[in-house]
């Protein structure tokens, strides 16, 4: 019962409870970058997934054999083994994506996300549950890419996911920029949290 | 052996048995998605092209002339692969293909712009199709696409490096 819970736990912390965009505030570095268009939210959205869910499982795996004092280098082989391995599906199978993302997918390595999970969940729980808040970590981050990449790329072009939504929308060129990036995520972030807290009262309230 | 030796010596092990397990792995990898860029870039030059015949290089990396090939036919189309510098997010490359001189196909490669479908929509790219490549007039100030400036800059370069390369490929008695 109690192991039942602690899984389901970590698996819905990542996508609302402990969002690593919106209430942990990691990985804006990509979050910025790549959201100017859904295509490429969703798709480095699961590439970071797939790396935390391998790489949180292999950590957790070696928990017991990696000495404390060599476990960052030894997160960030493990982690860049992972990214490399994607970086090659992607050259391989998704050549034309590949070009547009080339230089985001290698910053995956030092993606806070991954190592923040690697340092913080994976070095002290099972695999499994590790794989788990990988994976819980990893959607939370694909589902914030996405939605900022839906609103960035209809605000830029009028389209979603490539597909004009509004003919004639007026091409604005600033909605590709940083500027606007931060300002995106400032906003959806106030949003999300108010909204989250809102939930969250009645439950509060029922307690006391 | 002291313990702080055998500590030291136990993270050199552990951190080499990671690395090499990783790089083992990531061999293997390798040889699973291993792509050869010459024969990918031949095989889009005979998608692109709109000829059933194969392309057979003829040189590679030439400055920004990246690929240049031919198809294995009696009257060859040429394909270029070249690279047009000045874009927003860098370089714009590009496929040109030339049969009997004239262009008949330009397509957009690799790049980082967000706007190159506005040079579609403008008919940017289609305007240099069925134009002799030799005496091409290259774009520049007003005829380029309002809003793209910068994406307009990098092919108009990129077709001013093919229009340089194969009046050069000529000139050496080629053709």
């Amino acid at each position: 019962m109690k192991n039942a819970k602690l899984y389901r736990q970590t698996a819905t912390d990542g996508i609302i409870a402990k969002n690593p965009v919106f209430c942990l505030v990691l990985g804006m570095c990509p979050t910025i970058a790549m959201t100017s268009s859904l295509e490429q939210a969703v798709a480095m959205g699961l590439a970071t997934t797939f790396v935390l869910v391998f790489s949180n499982l292999i950590v957790s795996v070696l928990r017991k054999l990696i000495p404390d004092k060599i476990r960052i280098p030894c997160y960030i082989v493990i982690v860049s083994t992972f990214v490399i391995m994607v970086e090659m599906v992607m050259k391989k199978f998704m050549p034309d994506l590949y070009s547009t993302m080339k230089v985001f997918i290698s910053l995956i390595v030092v993606n806070c996300i991954i190592l923040a999970r690697a340092e913080s969940f994976a070095s002290c729980h099972t695999p499994f549950l590790s794989a788990i808040d990988g994976f819980s970590m990893g959607i939370g981050f694909t589902l914030a890419l996405s939605l900022l990449g839906i609103i960035r790329e209809f605000i830029t072009t009028g389209k979603f996911y490539g597909m004009t939504i509004v003919s004639g929308w007026p091409q604005m060129g600033a909605g590709a920029a940083g500027a606007f990036g931060f300002i995106c995520v400032g906003v959806v972030m106030a949003l999300f949290n108010y909204v989250r807290e809102k939930a969250l009262e009645p439950k509060k309230g029922g307690k006391e | 052996m002291t313990a702080k030796v055998k500590s030291m010596i136990q993270c050199v092990v552990v951190l080499c048995a990671i690395a090499l397990c990783s790089g083992l792995i990531l061999g293997l990898f390798n040889k699973l998605t291993w792509v050869d860029p010459q024969k990918d870039v031949l095989d889009k030059f005979a998608t692109l092209s709109g000829t059933d015949a194969a392309f057979e290089m003829i040189e590679k990396d030439n400055g920004k002339t990246y690929f240049f090939a031919k198809s294995k036919e009696e009257n060859p189309t040429y394909a270029l692969y070249v690279g047009g510098k000045g874009g927003f997010g860098g370089e714009v490359k590009m496929y040109v293909f030339v049969k009997g001189g004239v262009i008949t196909g330009v397509e957009v490669g690799e790049n980082s712009e967000t706007y190159i479908d506005k040079l579609e929509n403008a008919g940017f790219i289609d305007a240099f199709v069925g134009k002799e490549l030799a005496t091409l007039s290259i774009p520049s100030g007003s005829d380029l696409v309002s809003g793209a400036t910068k994406s307009s800059t990098a092919v108009a370069d990129a077709m001013k490096t093919a229009k340089e390369y194969f009046a050069s490929y000529l000139q050496g008695g080629n053709a």
